[in-house]
């Protein structure tokens, strides 16, 4: 019996888990929860009602895919992309729509969780795409953001036709276009809920209506009915589990951040870097100008040098003999030259003490004063003469002016006299 | 001496120069008055052009309230135009605190149904009522339901902001959208079989518009493609918003929907007019139809022949076809009519 035991003990606990198993999957595969559930709250394409879990489930894994849809494309955005702005850009974009994504998916409600999944869907897209703020930032790389935020956008409206009715869906979609009108200037849309366009309206018919028509008002009752613990439990592993993430990408903006502020910092570097060039090459200048002046001494002293070198290099050993009778010569002649000097000298000394010399003065003086006057008076009637022409010219088209003005008011009057007799000879033909 | 002269020559000049620049007299009208007029003008034509809107507006007379209006009006009707009825019940409940307003959008065939069965004082629609339901609302009541227009509006045709297609006419569009090309054009599914060249020549047509349950959808239909199918590769959206952000995320895309969804991502084609010109859904070109998709926001409601509609209902229509009442149309976003078509609905309630 032992031995049986042992034989087939283990193969029959086995045979029994299985059996189980195979079973337990079979009824979980069988069970649909919109069938045979309670709480059936929605309708899809097909009218077939669709569960709070259901949405549940729906909305965290539309959470999770826009996520995933964004982060590619950001990713993409950034990757071996030079410029810093269009880098942080892309990170922000990335960490704020993630945050506010998950913080929406961990909502209580799964209806109001949905609305505001499309809100936010739909407006960061517009924002992106239809305001064209995807060109402008991104200039020529948006093309992958855009078709990320537009495929997010249809699966976001997608899963509001699970849940609304079509007239719904069309309010829906005006009232975000609406919103968006009005605040042109909003870039950062994720931040945006649902209940900002109650608020904003003043709880106006359309807010009323969305809160209060079709499935909206089951959805929100029967999602009270729900175990109010398990909801809190399945949010609070849900949010923790992706909290890691998103705390890495914070890190990464921040890293993103820092480096950007480097980088600025770089710059400013770099700028005084290019400054103590400028400053070293204008020192350079001056270095060369003073070495221009120190070659031009250079060559000053090298032609003194050079003088020095050739009066040193005479060769004294190969000139002529002295000879006594040219120095002779010379001595004649410099005597003779200094003979005339002196009789000039005298004769000069002769001529400045005479009294003639005085008169001829005189009269020289006299003569230069008299020159000197009349060319004063020429020059005065000249500048005389121009002046009066000058006056004259400008005499002469001014009474032009005033005759042509005189010419054209006549002429004019001499018009209208005609125009006036014309219209009277008209009059009177009619009146015949 | 010389300084004098010199200051009698630059006297002289300036007495000279200041006369030659002084413009002859005529008319007995000076230079300030001819200035004066110039900038009257200016102004005016600005005006004219910017605020167009304003100066229509102002051609219709200001609502008077009434004094102790109570009682209720219930509206049930088509979304697009109760969006529009929903902005002035907001301006309607400041002025009367007594009168409740209950406004629900729904379905399009929804209203006029709820006005057969008198639960809706006030039926919304973006389009006129079809034959069948004016048939079934006077095989009731012995006349038919009566139609106010209280909006003007157009569906534009959308393309790529870079699409360089200068114009489109009917025809076109019949062969761009239609499964038959029933207004005898070929079947056009290349942006060059539009004229386009270069990248653009090869590019496919994708097409983006409304579903079957929508008056747009109906509309479009009956103008461009005389009743017949849409092709099976029409990419059937919500909302306009969403037509036109399909239409944006796609270069070779085409879209239809309002023109009150336009934004910088796409633009508005031209479409050919009756006389063959090709003319943009401007305000103006919406108001004297030149622009050929022209549509009306409708408010329908159950008046009696020869008995003027009375109560808050009544009291509602009227502030909606005044000055102010169109003041907030058009702050909406939405076309205002002209002061004729609001003329004739005033009287219409009246008669």
């Amino acid at each position: 019996m032992r031995l049986y035991l042992r034989t087939y003990q283990f193969p029959s606990l086995l045979g029994v888990c299985v059996a189980l198993l195979v079973c337990g999957g079979c009824y979980t595969l069988a069970w649909n929860p919109a069938k045979d559930g309670p709480r059936q709250v929605g309708a899809t394409d097909g009218n077939q009602p669709i569960g709070a879990a259901e949405l549940d489930e729906l909305t965290r894994a539309f959470a999770d895919r826009y996520v995933g849809l964004l982060y590619s494309a950001c990713d993409a955005l950034k990757k071996d992309n030079p410029d810093p702005v269009q880098r942080r850009e892309a990170q922000v974009l990335m960490v704020d729509c993630a945050t506010n994504i998950y913080d929406i998916a961990s909502n209580a409600d799964a209806f109001t969780r949905m609305l505001d999944l499309v809100v936010v869907a739909t407006l960061v897209s517009q924002v992106w795409i239809d305001d064209d703020r995807g060109a402008e930032v991104f200039a020529g790389r948006e093309e992958l953001l855009i078709r990320a935020l537009h495929h997010g956008r249809v699966e976001a409206w997608a899963l509001a036709a699970q849940v609304l009715r079509p007239d719904q869906i069309d309010l829906l979609d005006y009232l975000l276009w609406d919103w968006r009108r009005h605040n042109p200037d909003m870039v950062r849309a994720s931040f945006v809920r649902f209940s900002n366009f109650a608020i904003g309206r003043g709880k106006s018919a359309n807010a009323e209506l969305l809160a209060a028509g079709g499935f909206y008002a089951n959805v929100g009752r029967q999602g009270q009915a729900v175990d109010e613990a398990r909801l809190l439990t399945e949010r609070m592993f849900y949010m923790l589990k992706r909290e890691p993430t998103l705390l890495r990408w914070q890190v990464d903006t921040l890293k993103e951040d820092i480096f950007n502020a480097l980088d600025d910092r770089m710059k400013q570097a770099d700028a005084t870097v290019a400054n103590v060039r400028a400053t070293v090459s204008e020192v350079n200048a001056v270095v060369t100008s003073l070495g221009q002046t120190s070659n031009s001494l250079n060559a000053m002293l090298k032609t003194a040098d050079g003088l020095i070198a050739r009066y040193d290099s005479v060769d004294r050993k190969s000139s002529r003999p002295f000879d006594i009778r040219e120095y002779t010569e010379a001595l004649k002649e410099l005597a003779v030259t200094a003979g005339k000097m002196n009789d000039l000298l005298k004769s000069s000394n002769e001529l400045l003490g005479s009294s003639e010399w005085d008169r001829r003065i005189q009269q020289v003086s006299q003569s230069a004063d008299e020159r000197m006057k009349m060319a004063a008076e020429q020059s005065q009637r000249v500048v005389y003469e121009a002046f009066w022409r000058v006056y004259a010219v400008i005499g002469i088209l001014f009474a032009m002016f005033i005759l042509c003005l005189v010419a054209v008011f006549l002429v004019i009057r001499r018009l209208r006299i005609v125009a006036g007799n014309a219209s009277d000879a008209g009059r009177k033909k009619v009146s015949k | 001496m010389t300084q004098l002269h010199l200051m009698m020559v630059i006297a002289l000049v300036c007495a000279v120069v200041v006369g030659c620049s002084s413009p002859p007299v005529t008319n007995g009208r000076g230079a300030r008055d001819q200035v004066a007029d110039k900038v009257d003008i200016a102004r005016l034509g600005t005006e004219g052009d910017a605020n167009g809107t304003r100066i229509l507006s102002d051609a219709l007379p200001p609502y008077e309230p009434v004094v102790g209006l109570t009682g209720k009006i219930t509206s049930i009707g088509a979304s697009t135009t109760t969006n529009l009825v929903a902005h002035l019940a907001v301006d309607f409940r400041r002025m009367y605190s007594d009168v409740t307003l209950q406004v629900t959008a729904s379905p399009i065939s929804i209203g006029p149904a709820a006005l057969l069965e008198g639960r809706a004082d006030i039926v919304p629609m973006s389009r006129p009522l079809a034959p069948e339901e004016v048939q079934s609302f006077t095989n009731k009541y012995g006349y038919p339901p009566t139609e106010i227009k209280v909006a003007a509006d157009a569906l534009a045709i959308y393309v790529d902001k870079k699409n360089p297609v200068p114009g489109l006419t009917l025809e076109q569009l019949d062969g761009i959208f239609s499964q038959t090309q029933h207004q005898g054009g070929s079947s056009i599914e290349t942006w060059g079989q539009v004229g386009l060249t270069g990248e653009w020549a090869g590019l496919p047509i994708t097409l983006y518009g409304y579903g079957p349950e929508d008056a747009a959808h109906l509309i479009f239909r009956q103008q461009v493609l005389h009743d017949e199918p849409f092709r099976l590769s029409l990419r059937v959206e919500g909302g306009g918003s969403s037509i036109v952000q399909g239409v944006a995320a796609h270069p070779g895309a085409i879209g239809f929907a309002s023109i009150f969804f336009n934004c910088k991502g796409v633009r508005v084609v031209p479409l050919a007019g009756a006389d063959g010109g090709f003319y943009a859904p401007t305000e103006q070109n919406i108001r004297n139809r030149s622009y050929p998709l022209c549509r009306a926001h409708y408010i329908y409601v159950n008046k009696p022949p020869r008995q003027p509609l009375g109560g808050p209902a009544a009291e509602f229509l009227r502030f909606l076809l005044s000055r102010e009442g169109q003041q907030i149309v058009a702050a909406g976003g939405n076309i205002p009519l002209d002061a004729a078509t609001a003329e004739q609905g005033r009287r219409t309630l009246a008669e």
